[in-house]
C-alpha cells in the first residue's frame, strides 16, 4: 500500500491530521485493474479505465480552459492553475503526465489541489502514485480547505480553473461556489441574452416593461419587441368592420404577423429564451417554431387564471410557465401536459414604486383621506357604496357612469398611468387595495394570488388596507407589515382606526416598504425566473463567456492575446467580433498580428453568413 | 529552391482556371515549391493539378459551427485561426499570390507577412491593399462585365511571373480514379460500342439551367441518330434532374452517375466521353482539362466571354437577347433566354464535336441566338469564333479594342514593348481571320470622339495636379496646402468622370476603373492621401493619352491591313 510522499508530509503537516480522521473508503478495482473507489452508490472515476477517462479529461481542459497553457509554460510564465475535485487524484497526476510528456517545465505551475471530501484524497494516497506530482503542489481539503483557498485566490492573477464533472458531481452545489468565488463570477460576466416581447395593450404592457428593466439591472442583454406600437392597428380593426367573424380573422393575423416578429427577432438577435407576458402575442406555431430553434419560451402569468382561461391553448406550447398562482394550477397545467410549472408572485418596480415628494398642488389633486386604483370590478362596485360618508377617491376606469359611486370618481374615471398611481399611493392615508371578483359583492373567500398593487402600495412606503388572501401571509406578516380585512362589513371600522392612528400606519408602511425591497421586486422575481430556466436549460449553462475579463484570463493576461482583451475591460459587457473589428479599425499605430487575425475570424464570419453557411 | 504560395478561395471552376496561371509560376522557377491554399471541399481537385507541389486546406469544418455559436469563446476561435496562420507561417514563402479577391484571403495575406506579395492583402494599418494592377481589373469587372473582353484564365495570366508556353487548363486523373471510374461506368452498364455523351443538367442557379425538358428532347435526338449512350452527371443535390429525365425518356441507353462521382471520378469518366453538353458549370471546365470537347449553353447571368471553357475547339451556345447576360442576382419572371436555345440545334453541335456534322444545319439563320467555337491563342487569348463568317460589327470591334487597352494600361508580359500601333496591328489581323473585314472607322461615331475629347480634357487637368504632387512630394518639406489644393482639383475630376461614365457606355469603363482605383485609397495622412491621388490620376491621364493613340489607330490602319489581309 502506498504512502503520502514525503514532500507532502513537509508541506502540509496540518493536512495529515485531515487525513488521519478522514473515514476509510472501500476501494475498488475497474475493469483494466486500475484502483477506483465508490462514494455511496455512485463510483467517482470510471470502474472501465479511470486513467483513460482522466486522460480525455485533461485533453478536453487543454482544449479549453487550459488553451493558452502549454503556450505559456514554453514562454517560460508563471501560470496559476487550481483543480477543483480529483477524487483519487487521477486528474491532477495524468494532466501533469500530459505536459510532461509535451516538454513543458511544470515547475512553473503554481498548482492548487482542492478536494471537498477528504476521505478520497486519503484513499487517493494509499492507491495512486502521488509521489510524482510536482512539488509546488498545494492540497485544500473540506470546508477549512476552502476557505483558505479562497483567501489564497484573492491575491492570485487570473487563475485557470479545472473541474472534474464526474467528481464535483458529488457536491455539485459547493463546487460551484468555489469556483464562482474563485473566478468572482457576476451575471455581467455570463448574461444571457433575453427577449422581452412588450404585449400590444392592457396591464402586462408595464409589467413587461419592469421585468425587462430588471434583468438588465441584473446584468443581462435585453431586447424588447414593443407591441403597444400595433396597438392602433389592433384599434383600427374595430373600424373596418363590425362583423366579429371578420374582425376575429383580422385580430388573429395581426397577432400571427406579431408573433412572427417575435420569433424573427428572437433568432436574428439570438436571444437564449423569451420571456413572455400574459396577452403576449405569441400563437402555438410561433413558441413552436422558437422550440425547434432551439430557444426556451417561458410565460409569466400575471393573471388570475380562473378569470382569463386563455392559458389553456398556448401553455402546452412554452417550454416554463410561471404564474402568481400555484395549488390547482399546477396540476391543471400537468394534466394538458405543461411539467416546468413554477409559482412566482407579483412583485414591485423599485425603480418607479417608491417614496415620492408631491408638491402642494399634487398633494391636493390626489391627496384623500382613502383612495382606490383600480377598476371597476363588480365586487368593488358593491363593496364602495358603503363607503362614501369618507374623504374618498376613486381612480381608474370602467365604473358605472351612474349611481352613488359616481361622486367619488376622479376625473371622468379616466385609465391612470403607473407614475400616477405612484403618487395616487403617496398622498394617500390609506390606500385600499380589495382583489377583484366579478361574481362576489365584497371579499373573495376563495382568493389566492396576491396582487401585483399590493406590492407596488408597499413599495412607495404607503399605507393599505387589503383584503384576506390566501398567500398573502407568506409575503408580508399581517400583524405588522400590512393592515387586513376579511369583509365589507368590518371594513369602516379598521379605516376609521387607522385614520385615527397615523404612526401605526407609517410604521406599517415603512416595514412593508423594507419587505419589498427584501424579497418582493422585479430583480428578485427575474433571478428566480433567470435561475429556474437555467436549472433546466443545460444549453444556457454551456455558453462561454465572452466577457473580457474572462477572456484575459484564458489567454492569460500576460500574453500578447490577454493584453489586446484587457483594452477592453472597462467595458464590462460581453465582447463581440463586430466590437473588436471596430476596435481595430479606429486604432492608431500599424496593425499588429492579434489585431490581423481577429480581422481574418470577422472576414471569415462575414464569408459565412453571405453563403449562407451561417445565419 | 523558392517557396511559393497561392490561395485561391473560390469555387471548382476557378480553381481549375487557375491552372495556367500556376504554370507561368512553375515555369518561371522550376525549382521552386508551389503551395496552394484552398478551402476544404476543393482539396481533392487541387491535389489533381499538376503543377502544385503541395495543397494546404483553410479548415471550414472545424471554425464554422463555432463562428456564429456562443459554446466557443473569442479566445479559443483565435487559437483555432492563429494556428494555421503559424501553419502557413512556417513554410516560409517567398511569394504569395492571393487569387481569391475576397477580404477573408486578404487577412490571411497579410498575416503572413511575405515581401513579395501580389493581390489583396492589408496595408500596415488594416486598409484593403491592392498590390496587382490586374485585381484591380477583377474588381472593375464586377463592377461592370459588359465591356470585359477578357476570360477569368486571361485575367489570372498577367499576375504570373511569366506566360506558359502552352496555356492549357490541366487536371491530373489518378491511377485510383480510373480504377474506380472504371468500376463505376461497367457497373451502370456503359459500353464502349457507341458514343458516351455526358449531360451535366445542373446549374448554380435555375437561371443558368436549359430546362430538363429540352435535355430530354436532346437526348432523344443524340439516341435516334447515333445511337448514343447518355451519361448524366451531378451532384446528389441534383439527382431529380436525372430522375425527371429517365423517367419521361424510359431508354435503356440512359445511366445515371449522379451524385456517385468524386472530383478525381468526375474527371476520369468526363476523360471517356466523347462529348459533354453542360450549362455554365465546374464541369465544363474539367472537361476542357481533360480535353473532352463540349458543347456549352450559356443563359441568365452567364456569359461565354467571362467563363466559358478555356481550350480548342468548344461550342457555346448563348441567346442574343437585349437582356442577355443578365445582371447576377436579376430574379426574372420569365427566363426568355431559356427558350432560344433548341435541342435540335444542340444536337447539331453535338454532332459537328464527334465528328458527323448535319451538313443541312444552317447555323446562320437563327438570329437570336449566337453559337462560336472557342480558340485559344499562342499567347493564352480566349477567342471566340462565330461558326458563320460574319460581318465585323462595332461591339466586336470595341472588344478587340479593350483586349489591346488593358495590357498596355496595366501591363502585360506578352504586351511588352509594344506600341500601341503594333499592338492594334495583331489584333485586327486576328479579326480579319474570322470577320468579314469592313473599314472600323465606319463602325464609330461622333460620340465616340466627344468620349475620348471628354477623358483629354479630364487628363488635362489631372496631368497638371499629378504633376505638382510629384515635385511636392519630391521635396523634403511638402506643402500641405498645395498638396491639399490639389487633390482637391483631382476630386473634381470625379464628377466629370462619373459624367462620362454615364453618357458613353462603350467608353465608360476606364471612368469606372479611375472609380475603382479611387475607392482603395485610404483615408490617411496628407502625403500618404496625395502619393496615392497622383498614382490614380497619372493612370488615368496614360489611360486617356492610350485611348486616343488606339482610337487613332483604329480609323487609320484599315486601309493598311486590309491590303496586308489580303495579301
Amino acid at each position: 500500500m502506498r504512502t503520502i510522499p514525503e514532500f507532502i508530509r513537509q508541506t502540509h503537516p496540518r493536512l495529515l491530521t485531515v487525513l488521519e480522521n478522514a473515514p476509510e473508503l472501500q476501494r475498488e478495482v475497474s475493469r483494466n485493474g486500475e484502483p477506483t473507489v465508490r462514494f455511496g452508490e455512485r463510483f467517482v472515476h470510471s470502474q472501465v479505465d479511470p486513467r483513460a477517462e482522466a486522460r480525455r479529461l485533461a485533453e478536453h481542459w487543454l482544449a479549453t480552459e487550459g488553451l493558452y497553457l502549454p503556450r505559456r509554460l514554453s514562454e517560460g510564465r508563471r501560470v496559476p492553475v487550481i483543480f477543483l475535485g480529483v477524487g483519487l487524484g487521477y486528474p491532477v497526476l495524468e494532466f501533469c503526465a500530459m505536459l510532461r510528456q509535451r516538454g513543458l517545465d511544470l515547475e512553473l505551475l503554481e498548482l492548487y489541489v482542492f478536494e471537498s471530501f477528504p476521505e478520497l484524497l486519503k484513499a487517493g494516497f494509499k492507491t495512486l502514485d502521488w509521489s510524482v506530482a510536482p512539488h509546488c503542489l498545494r492540497l485544500f481539503v473540506g470546508n477549512e480547505g476552502k476557505s483558505e483557498l479562497l483567501q489564497l485566490c484573492q491575491n492570485l492573477n487570473a487563475p485557470l480553473v479545472f473541474s472534474s464533472p464526474g467528481i464535483t458531481a458529488l457536491a455539485p452545489a459547493f463546487y460551484d461556489e468555489v469556483r464562482r468565488n474563485i473566478l468572482q463570477e457576476s451575471v455581467s460576466q455570463r448574461p444571457l441574452r433575453i427577449l422581452v416581447p412588450i404585449p400590444i395593450y392592457g396591464g402586462s404592457v408595464p409589467t413587461a416593461r419592469y421585468c425587462a428593466r430588471a434583468l438588465q439591472s441584473l446584468g443581462h442583454r435585453v431586447e424588447t419587441v414593443d407591441g403597444t406600437l400595433y396597438h392602433f392597428a389592433l384599434e383600427s380593426i374595430k373600424s373596418i368592420t363590425r362583423k366579429k367573424p371578420h374582425r376575429n380573422i383580422l385580430q388573429g393575423m395581426l397577432t400571427a404577423f406579431l408573433a412572427e416578429t417575435i420569433v424573427a427577432r428572437a433568432l436574428d438577435w439570438k436571444a437564449d429564451f423569451v420571456l413572455a407576458l400574459a396577452q403576449t402575442p405569441l400563437t402555438p406555431q410561433a413558441l413552436q417554431e422558437l422550440r425547434r430553434e432551439g430557444i426556451p419560451s417561458a410565460m409569466w402569468f400575471v393573471e388570475d387564471y380562473h378569470l382569463f382561461t386563455y392559458w389553456k391553448e398556448l401553455a402546452p406550447f412554452y417550454d416554463h410557465f410561471f404564474a402568481i398562482q400555484k395549488d390547482d394550477f399546477g396540476r391543471e397545467l400537468l394534466q394538458i401536459g405543461q411539467r416546468n410549472f413554477h409559482y412566482l408572485p407579483a412583485a414591485a418596480c423599485r425603480h418607479l414604486h417608491r417614496p415620492t415628494e408631491l408638491t402642494g398642488e399634487e398633494q391636493l389633486r390626489y391627496g384623500s383621506d382613502l383612495s382606490f386604483v383600480g377598476a371597476g370590478y363588480y365586487n368593488r362596485v358593491q363593496s364602495f357604496r358603503r363607503l362614501l360618508n369618507y374623504d374618498f377617491k376613486i381612480w381608474g376606469n370602467d365604473w358605472p357612469e351612474d349611481g352613488p359611486l359616481v361622486p367619488k370618481n376622479q376625473e371622468k374615471a379616466r385609465r391612470v398611468d403607473p407614475e400616477e398611481s405612484v403618487k395616487i399611493f403617496s398622498a394617500s392615508k390609506i390606500n385600499l387595495n380589495l382583489h377583484s371578483s366579478p361574481t362576489h359583492a365584497g371579499v373573495d373567500p376563495f382568493g389566492d394570488f396576491v396582487n401585483p398593487r399590493t406590492f407596488e402600495i408597499a413599495a412607495c412606503g404607503a399605507f393599505q388596507l387589503v383584503d384576506e388572501r390566501k398567500y398573502l401571509p407568506e409575503l408580508f406578516d399581517p400583524s405588522s407589515e400590512i393592515a387586513l380585512f376579511q369583509s365589507v362589513d368590518e371594513l369602516p371600522a379598521k379605516i376609521d382606526y387607522f385614520l385615527a392612528h397615523p404612526q401605526e400606519r407609517a410604521d406599517m408602511a415603512r416595514r412593508a416598504r423594507e419587505r419589498v425591497l427584501r424579497e418582493h421586486t422585479y430583480e428578485h422575481r427575474m433571478k428566480e425566473l433567470v435561475e429556474v430556466i437555467e436549472a433546466s436549460s443545460p444549453q444556457l449553462g454551456k455558453r462561454q463567456s465572452n466577457h473580457p475579463a474572462e477572456l484575459v484570463r484564458r489567454a492569460g493576461p500576460d500574453t500578447d492575446l490577454g493584453q489586446f482583451f484587457g483594452q477592453f475591460l472597462e467595458e464590462d459587457e460581453e465582447l463581440t467580433l463586430d466590437r473588436i473589428a471596430e476596435h481595430i479599425r479606429k486604432g492608431k499605430g500599424e496593425l499588429t498580428d492579434v489585431e490581423g487575425t481577429f480581422l481574418l475570424m470577422k472576414e471569415f464570419r462575414d464569408w459565412a453568413v453571405e453563403k449562407g453557411v451561417i445565419d | 529552391m523558392s517557396r511559393i504560395g497561392v490561395v485561391n478561395f473560390t469555387r471548382m471552376g476557378d480553381l481549375i482556371q487557375c491552372g495556367p496561371f500556376l504554370d507561368g509560376v512553375r515555369e518561371n522557377s522550376p525549382e521552386s515549391h508551389l503551395i496552394l491554399i484552398v478551402l476544404e471541399n476543393f482539396v481533392d481537385a487541387a491535389r489533381r493539378l499538376p503543377m502544385v507541389d503541395e495543397v494546404i486546406s483553410f479548415p471550414l469544418d472545424r471554425f464554422i459551427p463555432h463562428l456564429d455559436s456562443r459554446r466557443i469563446s473569442l479566445a479559443e476561435l483565435y487559437a483555432g485561426l492563429e494556428d494555421f496562420a503559424t501553419l502557413l507561417r512556417r513554410r516560409r514563402f517567398d511569394y504569395f499570390y492571393n487569387l481569391a479577391h475576397t477580404r477573408l484571403s486578404a487577412a490571411l495575406t497579410w498575416l503572413l507577412h511575405v515581401p513579395a506579395t501580389y493581390g489583396l492583402t492589408y496595408d500596415s494599418s488594416g486598409h484593403l491593399l491592392v498590390t496587382h494592377p490586374w485585381i484591380n481589373y477583377y474588381f472593375y469587372v464586377t463592377l461592370n462585365r459588359t465591356w470585359n473582353p477578357f476570360n477569368l484564365v486571361e485575367m489570372y495570366l498577367p499576375i504570373a511571373p511569366a506566360v506558359p508556353s502552352r496555356p492549357r487548363l490541366k487536371f491530373c486523373v489518378l491511377s485510383d480514379d480510373e480504377r474506380e471510374t472504371a468500376g463505376l461506368l461497367s457497373a451502370a452498364g456503359v459500353q464502349n460500342n457507341s458514343p458516351i455523351i455526358a449531360f451535366q443538367m445542373g446549374a448554380a442557379d435555375e437561371q443558368r439551367r436549359w430546362p430538363v425538358a429540352a435535355f430530354v428532347e436532346l437526348a432523344r435526338q443524340l439516341i435516334c441518330a447515333h445511337n448514343a449512350q447518355i451519361l448524366l452527371l451531378g451532384t446528389a443535390e441534383e439527382t431529380s434532374y436525372s430522375q425527371t429525365l429517365i423517367h419521361a425518356l424510359n431508354s435503356k441507353n440512359l445511366f445515371d452517375v449522379t451524385g456517385k462521382t468524386s472530383m478525381g471520378t468526375l474527371g476520369a469518366v468526363l476523360k471517356h466521353c466523347q462529348v459533354l453538353v453542360s450549362n455554365d458549370t465546374g464541369t465544363i471546365h474539367l472537361a476542357a482539362a481533360m480535353e473532352t470537347p463540349t458543347v456549352g449553353i450559356y443563359l441568365g447571368p452567364a456569359a461565354a466571354k467571362d467563363t466559358g471553357p478555356y481550350g480548342d475547339g468548344h461550342l457555346l451556345f448563348e441567346p442574343q437577347l437585349p437582356c442577355a447576360p443578365c445582371s447576377y442576382h436579376t430574379a426574372c419572371a420569365h427566363c426568355a433566354c431559356h427558350e432560344v436555345i433548341q435541342p435540335s440545334d444542340v444536337a447539331a453541335a453535338v454532332a459537328l464535336q464527334l465528328g458527323k456534322p448535319n451538313h443541312a444545319w444552317q447555323v446562320w439563320d437563327r438570329p437570336r441566338l449566337r453559337i462560336r467555337r472557342t480558340q485559344v491563342t499562342e499567347t493564352g487569348q480566349l477567342r471566340l469564333i462565330p461558326l458563320a463568317r460574319l460581318p465585323l460589327d462595332r461591339q466586336t470591334l470595341l472588344f478587340s479594342f479593350y483586349r489591346v487597352f488593358w495590357p498596355l494600361l496595366l501591363g502585360d508580359e506578352r504586351f511588352a514593348l509594344m506600341s500601341p500601333k503594333d499592338a492594334w496591328a495583331c489584333e485586327i489581323r486576328s479579326l480579319a481571320d474570322v470577320y468579314e473585314f469592313c473599314d472600323p472607322s465606319a463602325l464609330l461615331t461622333d460620340e465616340d470622339k466627344e468620349a475620348i475629347g471628354g477623358y483629354q480634357k479630364i487628363a488635362a487637368h489631372a496631368e497638371v495636379a499629378v504633376e505638382v504632387l510629384n515635385r511636392e512630394l519630391r521635396s523634403k518639406r511638402p506643402s500641405l496646402v498645395e498638396l491639399r489644393e490639389m487633390i482637391l482639383k483631382l476630386a473634381r475630376c470625379d464628377a466629370a468622370l462619373a459624367h462620362i461614365e454615364e453618357r458613353f457606355l462603350a467608353w465608360a469603363p476606364l471612368a469606372q476603373f479611375i472609380r475603382v482605383l479611387r475607392g482603395n485609397v485610404p483615408d490617411e495622412s496628407p502625403t500618404g492621401l496625395a502619393a496615392a491621388c497622383r498614382d490614380v490620376y497619372g493612370t488615368l491621364v496614360r489611360g486617356s493619352q492610350l485611348l486616343t493613340s488606339l482610337r487613332n489607330e483604329m480609323i487609320s490602319t484599315p486601309a493598311r491591313e486590309r491590303e496586308a489581309v489580303h495579301a
